[in-house]
């Protein structure tokens, strides 16, 4: 981008932080407004565009702050799903527990994973994160007695709070936006903060921060597993609003299409990563069925397209670089 | 620069109202009471039914026989289930949970369907179980295996007009017990849910026929394209005979290697029906004569209703139907018997009428019944043989009928 800068836009830096936060809140009363107008099938697609974006946004800590492309991130939302699904099957269903099973288990796969990762970059990162997502694709496949292998973990209970269970599209919906706005809050704060910064030196020069005094391996560590906690937390939101884990919610597929969502989005840019997410949802789950077959060759295209039209993803369209 | 900046912008504008237009499109509120009621359509109505079948990915072929069945008996009745109009919302399946899941929603939520019909893939149809329960609309399941789907676990709401793995498996289990193959069957089959519950009928009610196992191998599911490793592995086990289930792309590659390597000859191969059905067997080509299959359809059985059934199909569609056809077909066939007596459209008095509609017997696949909400259907010895360079699933024996094992 030149330094012609759009009128629409507003000159300074704290007045465009002001309009980002007027944004932020309209956004939320929306999504917040939005079962007392929708009908359940459009709730339910608004409350699955929440999860896919709590999960591009994790994946965009690493993807755009941290310069760290992975192709496996769907391994920790899988686990995170799979260990909230068996939590409020065998143990309980009560609000906050599967949500901190979930995030708990998805921050201890990408503990448990992550340091092998952590001393690679580059394509090096994408096949290490794409054979780890094949493994943990491969244990829920065949581990049935826990996951129900191909046929999926199913009959989960809804979710209860304070004994009650969320009992139709809407209340789910609350449950999900709340705490898909504090996974969001949790990862913008980070990219906000001085840690974030030195994230960022990372993707732009790692061996000049190692030159720093950087230790760039535990960041590159620490970063990765909070984004597979924050992966984790939404796979315990993908569980309370779809019910049902299967092992197509740890593959390849889902991890490669949240990495054209982030890219979509833009790289870096942590709402343009919740627009890419929604727009590969809403595609895929609300029109798909109705293209007589030709959904996958839709969202082909508009992934083309966007790519195509926007190189810099959604996040380009204001110019801002970061 | 200003200018292309504008269009770009103008050009989200577009993808994004674009976007929101489905989600817009349907109004009205997801709060409050525990789902719609719909209104009972009474004598002469509309009934609505969603059609999921998968329509792209790797099961789209399964899915467009499973629509022809549908259409065929639409077509040939007139469009209607009695008294009923029937109106049909066809949308894709796709091929995991996560494109069936939401598919299904749809046709409930937002279509506001009477009735669901199809599903290919299990996981697909075990996962919409609590939507179903919620809503209280009935599923007629036209292919999918699994079988918690109906049996001890059933929900009242889920029906099923197709088979369950082990009800294939356990006709073909016994009827190598009885003839002259109990000394030893080594089995294969993938490494997931479906084979393992095909393996594990096979194996109760081949040994409790007498049989011994001579060995078995699970080869992981998906990702195997050399089965050399394993064909070694039944050529050493002293096996009599092979007893395997594959399907789709699988199951060519095996039955291909398997003629390759020499053992068609000396160690027969025997499977579940799936692995010499529909589009794979032209692809099998000469590798599957001989192979043996039990199933409960095959376009070459002979009697009157099925005769009718081919030439019809055969005249519409330009080939010849597959089971996946008849399954559908008769998913028609039951919703229009159960409607002369259902009292509404929701479905506890869909899943009662159905209930009661006794024999089927004027399927192609001969007459068969639901016991616990599964077809008791007969089990047919097929062998795949050249017609006049065409190559057919013939009739061997009729097993007679089998209900879902356990």
């Amino acid at each position: 981008m030149t330094a012609v800068e759009p009128s629409v836009v507003p000159a300074t830096p704290a007045a465009r932080r002001g309009y980002g936060r007027w944004v932020a809140i309209a956004v939320l009363v929306v999504l917040a407004a939005a079962p007392l107008f929708l009908a359940p099938f459009a709730t339910s697609t608004l409350s699955r565009v929440l999860v896919f974006a709590l999960f591009a946004v994790s994946l965009d800590l690493l993807v755009g702050v941290t310069g760290l492309p992975s192709l496996g991130h769907a391994a920790y939302f899988g686990s995170g799903a799979y260990a909230a699904g068996w939590t409020s099957i065998h143990v309980t269903a009560e609000a906050p527990v599967p949500l901190l099973v979930g995030a708990g288990v998805g921050a201890l796969a990408a503990a448990s994973t992550g340091w092998i990762t952590a001393r690679s970059a580059g394509v090096f990162f994408l096949m290490l994160t794409l054979a780890i997502g094949e493994l943990v694709g491969q244990v829920a496949n065949t581990w049935e007695s826990v996951t129900g292998g191909a046929n999926g973990l199913t009959g989960v209970p809804a979710v209860r709070i304070a004994g009650q269970p969320l009992a139709n599209a809407g209340f789910t919906h609350w449950y999900v936006l709340l705490v898909a706005a504090l996974g969001f809050a949790l990862v913008w704060t980070v990219a906000r903060s001085p840690f974030g910064d030195a994230l960022r030196g990372i993707r732009d020069n790692e061996p000049r921060m190692r030159a720093l005094g950087y230790s760039t391996s535990l960041y590159k560590y620490a970063v990765f597993v909070l984004a597979g906690g924050v992966a984790g937390m939404a796979g315990s939101l993908l569980v309370a609003q779809q019910r049902l884990v299967s092992t197509a919610d740890v593959g390849f597929l889902i991890s490669s299409l949240m990495l054209l969502a982030v890219v979509i989005g833009g790289a870096g840019s942590l709402w343009g990563a919740c627009l890419g997410a929604a727009l590969v949802v809403v595609v895929r789950d609300a029109l798909g069925p109705t293209l007589d077959g030709h959904g996958p060759l839709v969202l082909g295209i508009v992934f083309v397209a966007v790519v195509y039209l926007l190189p810099r993803g959604a996040a380009g369209l204001l110019g801002r670089t970061r | 620069m200003e200018h292309p900046a504008l269009t770009r912008r103008r050009l989200l504008a577009l993808f994004g109202a674009a976007a929101t237009l489905p989600v817009l499109s349907a109004c009205g509120s997801s709060v409050g009471g525990g789902g719609s009621a719909p209104a009972a359509g009474g004598g002469g109505g509309t009934i609505k039914v969603g059609l999921v079948v998968p329509q792209s990915g790797v099961y789209a072929s399964l899915g467009e026989d499973m629509t022809r069945g549908w259409e065929l008996w639409l077509e040939s009745n007139g469009g209607r289930f009695g008294d009923y109009t029937v109106e049909t919302v066809a949308v894709d399946e796709g091929e995991t949970p996560q494109t069936g899941v939401p598919a299904v929603q749809r046709v409930i939520q937002q279509d506001d369907v009477d009735v669901v019909v199809g599903l290919v893939n299990s996981a697909t149809a075990l996962g919409v179980k609590d939507l179903l329960t919620e809503s209280r609309k009935l599923l007629v399941v036209t292919n999918a295996g699994a079988e918690g789907l109906t049996g001890a676990a059933a929900t009242p709401y889920i029906w099923r007009t197709s088979f369950t793995n082990g009800q294939v498996a356990a006709a073909m289990g016994t009827h190598l017990a009885e003839t002259g193959f109990a000394e030893g069957v080594f089995l294969i089959a993938p490494d997931y849910a479906a084979g393992t519950e095909v393996i594990e009928n096979f194996r109760a009610a081949y040994t409790a026929g007498g049989g011994t196992i001579a060995g078995e191998a699970k080869p992981p599911f998906g990702t195997t394209s050399d089965y050399q490793p394993f064909l070694s592995t039944i050529q050493a086990s002293g096996a009599r005979a092979t007893f395997c289930f594959f399907s789709g792309a699988e199951a060519i590659t095996f039955v291909q290697q398997y003629a390759q390597f020499g053992l068609a000859q000396s160690i027969p191969l025997y499977g579940s029906g799936f692995l010499t059905e529909g589009s794979v067997l032209p692809q099998q080509g000469q590798a599957a004569l001989g192979v043996q299959t039990t199933l409960h359809y095959t376009d070459q059985l002979d009697n009157p209703a099925n005769t009718a059934f081919v030439e019809a199909y055969t005249a519409a569609y330009g080939e010849s139907p597959s089971t996946f056809s008849v399954q559908t077909w008769d998913a028609a066939n039951v919703l229009n018997r159960a409607l002369a007596t259902a009292t509404a459209l929701d479905g506890d008095s869909l899943a009662a009428a159905l209930g009661g509609i006794g024999a089927v017997d004027d399927s192609p696949r001969g007459t068969w019944e639901f016991d616990g909400q599964t077809p008791r259907q007969n089990m047919y010895l097929r062998s795949v043989q050249d017609a006049n360079g065409t190559l057919v699933n013939a009739v061997v024996e009729d097993l007679g009928p089998q209900s879902q094992p356990g």
